[in-house]
């Protein structure tokens, strides 16, 4: 990946231009990967679907009709109804949304906070650096969903503070990966000559160091998003997550799995949730893995 | 070849790691039916741990009173028609309204040898009187005046008649404890009483009889004063997952085990589970809303038009009858059918429009929408139903934050601290009929109870009801409180409270050995 | 050498310190009242619940309650649990061993399927072979573990009844849970293996030591392995934590007393000390692992040894990113 980087600084100071034509190229090679278009397809489709839930979603999310409690796929409702005769489709897509929301939002907040650590610490003088990036190590030390569950005890629980507690654990991965390249960044010759021309620190990180460093962060983003909603669900799953009667894909499974044992004729409530996030967490790690592959440079031909 | 030695070195590392794991526990074997050796062994599977021993403490918890059964005694119990059975006493006897003299059973001794005597007795009420958790229970007790006779004889006080004090000391919360093993460890880590049982080491360097968050292991307390249990060996295993416990009792390792949610409750009276039948025990008490209505909550209940929407914006019976899946039923009062003094003051009838009219006399609606907090115990039963009462009121235009909280014990303090205004819960912790008992609970009278009445006229009905004696005044003023509870909103009844229990096919007589508190009572298995 | 393992060990004693400030800076700012918890009923009792918070050194400014959970810390004092009359340290010792049972478990499983199929996957790339274990990787790597752990339950254990259900009496107690908690991990390591034998495969020394007629076999043990498993063991520590915070959730399926059942009951009872205590010791333990790995690896690779090395900061620094990026 530093490979990358690295060819990139060689092959040119100037960012803007430059750098659309390295997110075109891998975008070129991604899309000959049919693996990844089902995965682009499926994930557009997906967003699509969350983002108008309140169109596309046949009924209120929210709204319980006890007298018609587990009912099976039917023409009413095609995933049929869960323990609240709440539509279970519409529970899905709604969730979806909380899901992916809290996901996306603490992958913003770990890249974005990830982002001004690593390349200050990069940057900067050992002394900042030592001090920031032991620090980092520190919050590594502790398991990241350990951490997740120790912020939302004290934060309690909510959308917001959810997507915090699982962002605190991914800031030091990503603080790492953007210092090191960084570093990279900081001993090439463009960067001694903007200094010589009297350019400040703050404008070098800015035009130089976070352009030339972000890509492969924002490609792995959709790793961390996947792993981000495995989170959500481990600490729905504690109860500790989203609260209901929010839906939420890792609470619409913990409920479902109540009645694992009435498996043959309440099957649904365990099944579809299950597939939702099973098919999201691949299509998001398939797509992370091609992105990767598309970004390999000796994949370049 | 560095590379090799460095596997090695990682691997040694590995397993002495492992090794120092292994080392500790692990030697419990796993309980069965019965063991090779022809010990006679019962296995119960119940909710999670109770975190203390203090009898007085955790009286809700199914394994908390699995343990009080098992090891701990009573002066008296009460059965079904609310007759005294003496236990540790040998007679009680109301020498004026304002005292009872009980005299105690020779040659009781407590399962570590101490002699049970009149001291125990003082302790033991002493203690509860302190506790919060009980002290409103014990609250007419003259403790000053209250002494020792003799060694065997007490004389209990009183400074206004209490009639329902005979039906409150029967709990098993009020098992004697020993005073002089409780002054000795001065905190309530280990439990010693003068039941049949006695939990397995002597609580000073042995304490094998209890492994934290697993089990409770009983052998027989060989000091025992009656005819001993049938089985020798009981476990009473917790298990904080009800699906675990369900998976267990299907797996057949389980004799017996307690359920609340209606899915597993149903499967097993289906047959679904080989091996294994449904024993369901209507409890005397009633579940329901708990409105914190007076002082020290935040006031917003103060308003009885907010209480009325949420009575009426509920759909009771069809919440019940269907998140119930048929298991529980709709409760139409404070106090049971089976109880003397019940009065059917009606379920509130769901009237979502009256609701809604209601909660706009009160200053709110559905775009500007009142905003609650209601705590349930975390069986998957109790949040179910909270779940629904909550999707209910957000049509009205109360939103409810919802919060599922270990036990009774961590829900009370928290709705005293006004960090909640609504809890699901309800009077079912007294023993007997007696609604001075099971009322209790709801304590009008003090500062302890679910609703945070200031409305002292209810109080007012409440002591007049415990110390009255006649038996016809009692129950025209126990419907008088049932009307009132109904007519002011203050308590919302949903359900009479059920123990259900999964039962191996081998015990025919599980039912004989339930209470009357529909609890099991393990000494009294027989097969 | 000896220096490496003096500054290395010196090393973690600042990240300890750094982990316990963080939680208990989290925890500071929750908005229980801890004796308000410990009280229970009795805090209704302004009195009371004053002398408690004396008591418990609620009234003293943040630094000073930090300072003494510190000092305590240094005592192996974790704190007094709100709920048990027991101490927090007493909780975690009576638990641990089943914890770490399940995840030393979960992590040797990890390394010992993870790391055979990655090298497999890798070796025969783009054949069936390949396709099939990095399917499996990508698609175990997707189900939520809690929901691995409830099917391996009702299949192997009521179903099948091949092993219990619940609790921890025996070996057999564990096959399950270190399954459902090790087959994230596995997962990880099997796509980490492939991706670094697929790296150093392309390297000039693997084609110069074929050219050379190495056997086949050779090439694969001796430089192949050697080289690529260093990134993978290095993050053996961090796996572990994985496994740790994995085996929370099978914990509470499988009603195994460890440490992730007492997180979930002091969550649920709202002793948070406890909570606080066992975070802490899970921080201890991944170092501590961490350390291990390290310690053992840094005798081989000199890349590792690198991270610690004293030297002007641009060098050392270039080393150092050189060895972070993977």
């Amino acid at each position: 990946m530093n490979n990358a980087i690295n060819k990139e600084i060689h092959s040119g100071v100037s960012g803007k231009l430059k750098k659309r034509s390295y997110f075109a190229e891998i975008w070129h090679r991604l899309v000959k990967s049919p693996v990844a278009v089902v995965c682009i397809v499926y994930l557009a489709v997906l967003l699509i679907g969350i983002i108008f839930a309140d169109v596309i979603a046949p009924y209120d999310d929210k709204a319980t009709d006890l007298s018609s409690r587990f009912q099976t796929p039917n023409a009413e409702h095609i995933m049929g109804t869960d323990d609240f005769g709440r539509d279970l489709f519409s529970r899905l897509l709604h969730g979806g949304r909380t899901s992916l929301i809290v996901a996306i939002i603490a992958v913003a907040i770990g890249i974005g906070a990830g982002m001004i650590i690593g390349a200050v610490c990069g940057y900067f003088s050992s002394l900042v650096d030592n001090i920031l990036m032991r620090f980092m190590d520190v919050v590594m030390a502790i398991p990241g969903m350990l951490l997740a569950i120790c912020v939302s005890v004290a934060l309690g629980s909510g959308i917001v503070n959810t997507a915090l507690a699982i962002a605190v654990g991914t800031i030091p991965m990503i603080a790492r990966q953007l210092r090191s390249s960084t570093l990279l960044i900081r001993n090439q010759e463009y960067i001694d000559a903007s200094l010589l021309f009297g350019a400040s620190s703050v404008r070098i990180i800015l035009h130089h160091v976070i352009p030339n460093t972000l890509a492969p962060i924002i490609v792995q983003s959709s790793l961390y998003i996947g792993g981000s909603i495995m989170a959500i669900a481990g600490l729905s799953f504690l109860g500790l997550g989203v609260q209901p009667p929010t839906p939420e894909w890792g609470n619409i499974l913990n409920n479902g799995l109540d009645h694992i044992y009435d498996v043959a004729t309440r099957w649904h409530v365990i099944v579809f949730p299950g597939m939702f996030i099973v098919v999201t967490m691949l299509a998001f790690n398939m797509l992370g893995d091609s992105l990767r592959d598309a970004m390999d440079p000796r994949m370049r031909k | 070849m560095k590379k090799n030695i460095c596997f090695v070195l990682l691997f040694i590392m590995i397993l002495t790691l492992t090794a120092c794991g292994s080392s500790g526990g692990g030697d419990s074997a796993s309980p069965s039916e019965s063991s090779g050796d022809g010990t006679k062994v019962f296995v119960y599977g119940a909710d999670a741990n109770s975190a203390t021993f203090d009898p007085c403490a955790d009286l809700q918890m199914r394994s908390g009173a699995f343990l009080l059964l098992a090891a701990g005694e009573t002066l008296w119990t009460v059965d079904e028609k609310g007759e005294k059975i003496m236990k540790l006493a040998e007679s009680a006897e109301w020498t004026s309204d304002l005292v009872l003299t009980v005299k105690l059973r020779e040659g009781v001794k407590y399962s570590n040898g101490n002699d049970f005597n009149a001291d125990d007795v003082i302790y033991t009420i002493q203690h509860m009187q302190t506790t919060p958790r009980t002290e409103a229970m014990l609250a007419n007790i003259d403790m000053d005046a209250t002494k020792a006779l003799d060694d065997m004889t007490v004389e209990i006080v009183f400074k206004a008649y209490d009639a329902a004090f005979m039906d409150t000391l029967g709990n098993q919360g009020f098992s004697m404890l020993d005073k002089e093993s409780c002054d000795e460890r001065g905190d309530f880590s280990w439990f010693i009483g003068t039941g049949p049982y006695k939990l397995a080491g002597d609580g000073v360097n042995d304490k094998s009889g209890w492994t934290e968050s697993v089990e409770y292991h009983f052998v027989r307390n060989e000091n025992y004063w009656g005819d001993a249990p049938y089985y020798d060996e009981l476990y009473c295993k917790f298990y904080s997952e009800e699906s675990t416990r369900y998976s267990d009792l299907v797996a057949g390792n389980l004799d017996a085990a307690y359920f609340s949610q209606a899915t597993y409750i149903n499967n097993i009276k289906d047959g679904t589970v080989d091996g294994a039948t449904l024993a369901q025990f209507e409890m005397p008490g009633v579940y329901g809303l708990t409105l914190a209505a007076g002082d020290g909550s935040n006031g917003a209940l103060k308003d009885i038009n907010i209480r009325k929407a949420i009575a009426h914006g509920i759909d009771i019976e069809s919440i019940v009858n269907e998140i119930g899946e048929g298991v529980y039923n709709v409760a139409d009062s404070v106090l049971t059918p089976n109880n003397w003094a019940y009065l059917n003051t009606g379920v509130y009838e769901f009237n979502a429009a009256q609701a809604k009219q209601d909660i706009d006399k009160a200053g709110y609606s559905a775009s500007k929408p009142l905003n609650l907090r209601l705590v349930a115990e975390s069986t998957a039963f109790n949040l179910g139903v909270a779940e629904a009462v909550q999707a209910y009121l957000s049509e009205v235009g109360i939103n409810l934050d919802l919060s599922g909280m270990g036990d009774f014990s961590t829900i009370l303090p928290r709705l005293i601290e006004n960090d909640l205004e609504m809890s699901i819960g309800g009077p079912s912790n007294g023993s007997g009929n007696d609604p001075a008992s099971v009322l209790q609970q709801l304590g009008p009278m003090s500062n302890n109870g679910l609703l945070r009445v200031t409305d002292p006229s209810l109080a007012d009905l409440f002591n007049k009801g415990a110390t009255t004696k006649d038996q016809a005044a009692r129950v025209d003023i126990y419907k008088q409180f049932q009307q009132k509870i109904h007519d002011d909103y203050l308590f919302i009844p949903m359900w009479v409270e059920t123990l259900n229990y999964g039962v191996s096919d081998t015990h025919k007589s599980f039912s004989d050995a339930v209470n009357a508190n529909c609890l099991l009572d393990p000494c009294k298995l027989t097969d | 050498m000896i220096k490496f393992i003096v500054r290395r060990i010196i090393l973690i004693i600042p990240v300890l310190i750094g982990a316990i400030i963080i939680v208990f800076t989290i925890n500071y700012f929750s908005s229980a009242n801890p004796a308000m918890i410990k009280l229970g009923l009795a805090a209704s009792d302004p009195a009371k619940l004053a002398a408690m918070e004396h008591a418990m050194g609620l009234d003293q400014s943040y630094f000073s309650q930090l300072g003494s959970y510190l000092w305590d810390m240094f005592h192996g004092d974790l704190g007094e649990s709100y709920v048990y009359d027991k101490t927090v340290s007493e909780l975690i010792a009576e638990r641990i061993p089943n914890t770490l049972r399940m995840s030393i478990g979960a992590m040797i499983l990890s390394v010992l399927v993870g790391i055979p199929l990655g090298l497999v996957a890798a070796l025969r790339q783009n054949t069936a072979v390949d396709y099939v274990t990095t399917g499996f990787a990508i698609l175990m790597n997707a189900i939520p573990s809690f929901l691995i752990a409830v099917v391996l339950m009702i299949v192997f254990s009521v179903h099948f009844g091949w092993f219990p259900v619940s609790g921890a009496d025996s070996w057999r107690s564990f096959v399950l849970p270190v399954i459902a908690a090790g087959i994230g991990p596995i997962t990880q390591n099997a796509r980490m293996t492939r991706s670094s034998v697929l790296e150093v495969i392309r390297q000039d020394y693997v084609r110069t030591a074929r050219a050379k007629g190495i056997s086949e076999n050779r090439v694969t043990s001796r430089h192949i392995m050697k080289n690529a498993l260093i990134p993978v063991i290095t993050l053996i520590g961090t796996g572990l934590g994985t496994c740790l915070a994995g085996s929370i959730l099978v914990e509470m399926i499988f009603n195994i007393p460890g440490m992730g059942m007492l997180i979930n009951s002091s969550i649920m009872s709202q002793d948070y000390i406890t909570v606080q205590g066992c975070v802490l010791v899970c921080a201890v333990v991944v170092t501590l692992m961490n350390l291990l790995t390290d310690l053992a690896y840094g005798v081989v690779d000199p890349q590792i040894r690198a991270r610690y090395a004293v030297g002007s900061g641009k060098r050392s620094k270039r080393a150092m990113a050189k060895a972070e990026v993977v």
